[in-house]
């Protein structure tokens, strides 16, 4: 799998590949999209990444704790789904704004502010982080391999 | 101080300052005892704001509204009986903190020790001040953990974990029969509250009325047997005395085994009054305490001793609350908080004893011990008292409650009549002659006689440091003081505590002397009987290990053992039998089970076979979508036949990408998008992991095998084919679907125009974080299967 075409077209891949899930995650509000397909679209540009060059290799590298993205992501979630409650709200409960969006004098649009798209972020990395850690581990497991492992 | 507050901070406080030991270890080191003995100590003068009010009969109360919709509030109570229990909590915690300053070496994982200690008493001091039954158990329960972590302190030792363990199996068991007590009181009364209950004579009548009375007393007091090692229950009492010395002196004597008796004086004007009542908890009491006083004879440690005399002093209690008549409500209340003061007192200072032998003699084997009244002289005159006190020697403070327990025990079997006049004192006076015998055995064991030369104990032995001999000088100060002046703790404090639960309480009057009375007689017989009978002590000890060695099984532990022990065989074989193993048969029994789901339905409404196909349905399709269901076809086909892995999986997963195919023909775009990014990532780790197997099918299937399986999947999916193709038109008339409500309402409330994704992060929220809980759950549960796997590889070798 590793020949220099798959290497090549996975680098560039997983720029797209990046900036479309952050896309996905951005829009879901309004188009198709979400922090899941997001998240599971990143996953597979960077799952990609370590079929095309080897673990041991994009380690060397790039080494992040796949465990702590889900960890933090489902902290976030939560806090974001409890912080309602601080303004004396309800539980999950959510919130919008629109706010013009002026950069240098013009006007550009709207933005659109939505509290939700906290949640989402947290969904968007347990999926990134759930998925890729179990890659990463079954990937890497040497269990029952002929050489012994660990 | 506004007296609720108090009450608030001195429950609250530990629990929060708790958390700060570890990190004020790092700066104070060893000397965090004495800031746990600080936090302590600023609960008891917390707690002393209290009395006042315990005093002038206007108890504290107060609550905070908790969870509404389940009508729960924190409520506080603050009557004379809870302050008594707060101050003792409070109060022994201080003495006990100070002294493990000398009894825990600095090498110990001290921060842990202290903090279990603060959680415990604050758990304790929520259990005095609670006036609700839910916050009475979660404070319950929360002694029996902590409990179970101080008794489980030294880890590596099995005894210790065997202890801890059974000790909470009991406890935290018993606490759960009173729950279910608590939740039938509350649908006989219809409210939580305690003291709502007890001044309310409407409920209390409409409650002995109920036919749940009888259910709710012996549930509640379950609860209140198993805490307080009464009955059958008090075989966790002797093994928790695997503890470190202070924690037996704090938990399992003075303070949380007094949960027990502290919540049948709290029910008492609730269920008592009735000869149910009566029979139970002081049949059990008296049972209790002639038992257990006789069983300490055999025991060869001094804290078993002491946790067989604390078993039955405990009785003691419980024999005399149990005492409260309809004729007479309240009788022996007045005498029980008495010898409840009184034991902590005492008990607390002979554990604390225990610790400096202990500590100074290693040894606490009463056979290895001997003659060290001439080494420790201070220790020893500070036992002498402690042990007389228990014994009821004048004019000390044990003397005047068990001078009480034996008037209140003429009372009563007067009240019932019949042979019961003298059962009663009888029985009491039996009680009193044990407890005698053992407590001179412990002063004869440990400090009379010669010197034993045994190898385990040092020439020379020490007398104790200041720091430990003097919480237990301090409590010896107490024991003369209540003794000679008791006017003082009985005004401020077992007044108040009888006539906040007593109703028409009469006022106390304890003196040292009444003239010659018939409890005094009894007294001089106790001491008569006890010191004669002293004599055979030995014998009646090696008559019961003989006994014992011949019928194992009338011991309350052979049954305990062979419970626990048994436990962990069924459930081995309970899972062999539901976890086999091999996948294959998982499958099968969820696809069985889904068969069921389906055909059990249509058979119970009476669908028949050419009603499944709704009418109507329109089979036109176009060419491409024709073309698409035959790749599909064929590539699902090919996963089931191809007797190699790797194409089998690739196969399955080009299933997935052209069903993916086929949600962007049928304009779903963002199931197409997630259905190729979850097929693509599935497909990656599905080859991980098969890239390991042999490639090759190893046993080809037997015929009838592959039939089963054909049979078995094909129902399948004609059953989900059913479902789908009826999921628009409906066997039964189709509910009113909702989606409108997410249509209209999606811009509006949140915002977004995408429904499903704000359905997803908002509507219904609760769903997604519990998803993405399960999801990271599940990539643990990944981890933990491959390391555990990878870890026992050569354990698993040995079992095939």
């Amino acid at each position: 799998m590793t020949t220099i075409i798959t290497k090549t077209i996975a680098k560039i891949c997983l720029m797209v590949d990046m900036l479309y899930s952050l896309d996905l995650l951005l829009i879901g509000g309004n188009r198709p999209g979400g922090g899941f397909i997001g998240g599971v679209l990143c996953a597979c540009g960077i799952a990609l990444i370590y079929v095309a060059y080897g673990y041991e290799d994009v380690k060397k590298i790039w080494n992040p704790d796949w465990h702590s993205w889900f960890g933090y992501g489902l902290l976030f979630a939560s806090i974001t789904a409890i912080s309602p409650l601080l303004a004396g709200h309800n539980y999950f409960r959510s919130a919008f704004e629109l706010s013009p969006l002026i950069v240098g004098g013009f006007h550009l649009g709207e933005l659109e502010l939505v509290s939700s798209m906290f949640f989402d972020l947290g969904v968007y990395f347990v999926v990134i982080g759930g998925l890729l850690f179990i890659v990463t581990q079954v990937g890497t497991d040497k269990g029952k391999d002929p050489e012994g492992g660990k | 101080m506004d007296p609720f507050n108090a009450i608030v901070i001195a429950v609250f406080l530990p629990f929060i300052l708790a958390w700060t030991l570890p990190v004020l270890y790092s700066v104070f080191k060893q000397r965090i005892g004495w800031i746990a003995a600080g936090i302590a100590f600023t609960c008891f003068m917390l707690n002393v704001q209290v009395i006042p009010y315990a005093m002038a009969g206007t108890p504290v109360q107060g609550s905070w509204v908790w969870l509404p919709t389940a009508g729960l509030s924190f409520d506080i109570y603050g009557d004379g009986l809870a302050v008594l229990l707060a101050l003792i909590v409070s109060g022994v915690g201080v003495i006990i903190m100070s002294y493990s300053n000398g009894y825990m070496s600095t090498k110990e994982d001290l921060p842990r020790y202290y903090q279990w200690l603060l959680l415990f008493m604050g758990a304790m001091l929520g259990i005095a001040y609670t006036d609700n039954t839910i916050q009475m158990f979660i404070f319950w329960e929360l002694t029996s953990i902590t409990s179970f972590m101080l008794i489980g302190y030294w880890r590596e030792r099995p005894e210790s974990v065997y202890g801890a363990t059974k000790a909470l199996l009991i406890t935290a068991g018993g606490g759960l029969f009173m729950f279910l007590g608590f939740l039938m009181l509350r649908v006989v009364t219809g409210t939580y509250g305690i003291s709502e209950v007890a001044h309310s004579q409407e409920l209390l009548s409409i409650l002995h009325g109920s036919e749940f009375y009888v259910a709710v007393l012996v549930l509640v007091f379950l609860g209140a047997a198993s805490k307080s090692a009464q009955g059958p229950f008090y075989v966790w009492l002797p093994n928790a005395m695997e503890a470190p010395t202070p924690v037996s002196a704090f938990l399992h004597s003075a303070t949380m085994v007094k949960a027990g008796v502290y919540l049948v004086a709290r029910m008492h004007p609730i269920l008592s009054g009735t000869p149910e009542w009566l029979i139970l908890v002081s049949g059990t009491g008296m049972i209790t305490m002639v038992m257990a006083g006789f069983m300490a004879f055999r025991q060869t440690d001094i804290k078993a001793i002491l946790a067989y005399s604390t078993i039955s002093q405990l009785a003691y209690l419980m024999t005399m609350y149990g005492y409260s008549t309809a004729e007479h409500p309240g009788l022996g209340f007045a005498a029980a908080t008495f010898h409840l003061l009184n034991h902590s007192t005492f008990k607390a200072t002979l554990f604390l004893v225990a610790g400096i032998v202990a500590h100074e003699a290693t040894t606490r084997d009463i056979r290895k011990l001997g003659g060290l009244r001439k080494e420790m002289p201070k220790t020893f005159i500070v036992a002498v008292i402690a042990a007389a006190s228990m014994a009821g020697v004048p004019p000390l403070n044990g003397f005047l409650s068990k001078e009480m327990f034996y008037e209140t025990s003429l009372e009563i079997g007067h009240l019932v009549g019949g042979p019961w006049v003298y059962i009663f004192p009888v029985v009491a006076v039996a009680g009193g002659v044990f407890t005698l015998m053992y407590s001179i055995r412990l002063i004869d064991g440990i400090f009379l006689g010669e010197r034993t030369h045994d190898p385990d104990v040092p020439h020379h032995v020490h007398e104790a440091p200041w720091v430990m001999l003097a919480p237990a000088v301090f409590l010896v100060g107490l024991i003369i003081f209540f003794g000679v002046y008791p006017k003082f703790p009985i005004e401020t404090l077992i007044q108040p505590a009888y006539s906040g639960l007593v109703p028409h309480a009469d006022h106390l009057h304890v003196k040292l002397w009444h003239g010659i009375t018939t409890p005094l007689l009894m007294t001089i017989a106790t001491f008569a009987i006890g010191i004669v009978l002293y004599k055979f002590y030995d014998t009646l000890a090696a008559m019961q290990n003989s006994f014992n060695a011949k019928l194992p099984w009338v011991s309350v532990n052979y049954w305990y053992d062979a419970t626990v022990n048994n436990a962990k065989g069924i459930c081995k074989k309970f899972a062999n039998i539901t976890q086999p193993g091999p996948l294959g048969g998982y499958i099968k029994i969820v696809q069985l089970f889904m068969i069921f789901l389906v055909v059990w339905p249509l058979y119970y409404l009476g669908v028949g076979a050419a009603n499944i196909l709704p009418e109507g349905m329109n089979f036109a399709s176009q060419p491409y979508e024709i073309v698409l269901y035959a790749l599909i076809i064929v590539s699902a086909l090919g996963a089931a036949i191809i007797p190699r892995y790797l194409p089998a999986v690739l196969s399955l997963s080009a299933v997935g990408f052209l069903v993916s195919l086929l949600y962007m023909y049928l304009k779903a775009p963002d199931l197409a998008m997630t259905q190729v990014c979850v097929e693509t990532l599935s497909t990656i780790i599905f080859i991980l992991v098969i890239i390991k197997l042999p490639q090759k099918f190893k046993e080809p299937m037997p015929a009838g095998k592959v039939l089963v399986n054909l049979l078995i999947s094909g129902t399948v999916a004609f059953s989900v084919f059913a479902i789908m193709v009826n999921a628009g038109v409906g066997i039964l008339a189709p509910f009113e679907s909702f989606s409108h409500y997410f249509m209209e309402y999606s811009l509006q409330l949140t915002g977004g125009l995408n429904v499903v994704n704000v359905i997803v992060v908002d509507f219904r929220g609760y769903d997604t974080i519990g998803e993405i809980s399960v999801l990271s759950l599940a990539a643990l549960g990944v981890y933990n299967l491959i390391l555990s796997r990878s870890g026992s590889a050569a354990e698993e070798g040995e079992e095939e």
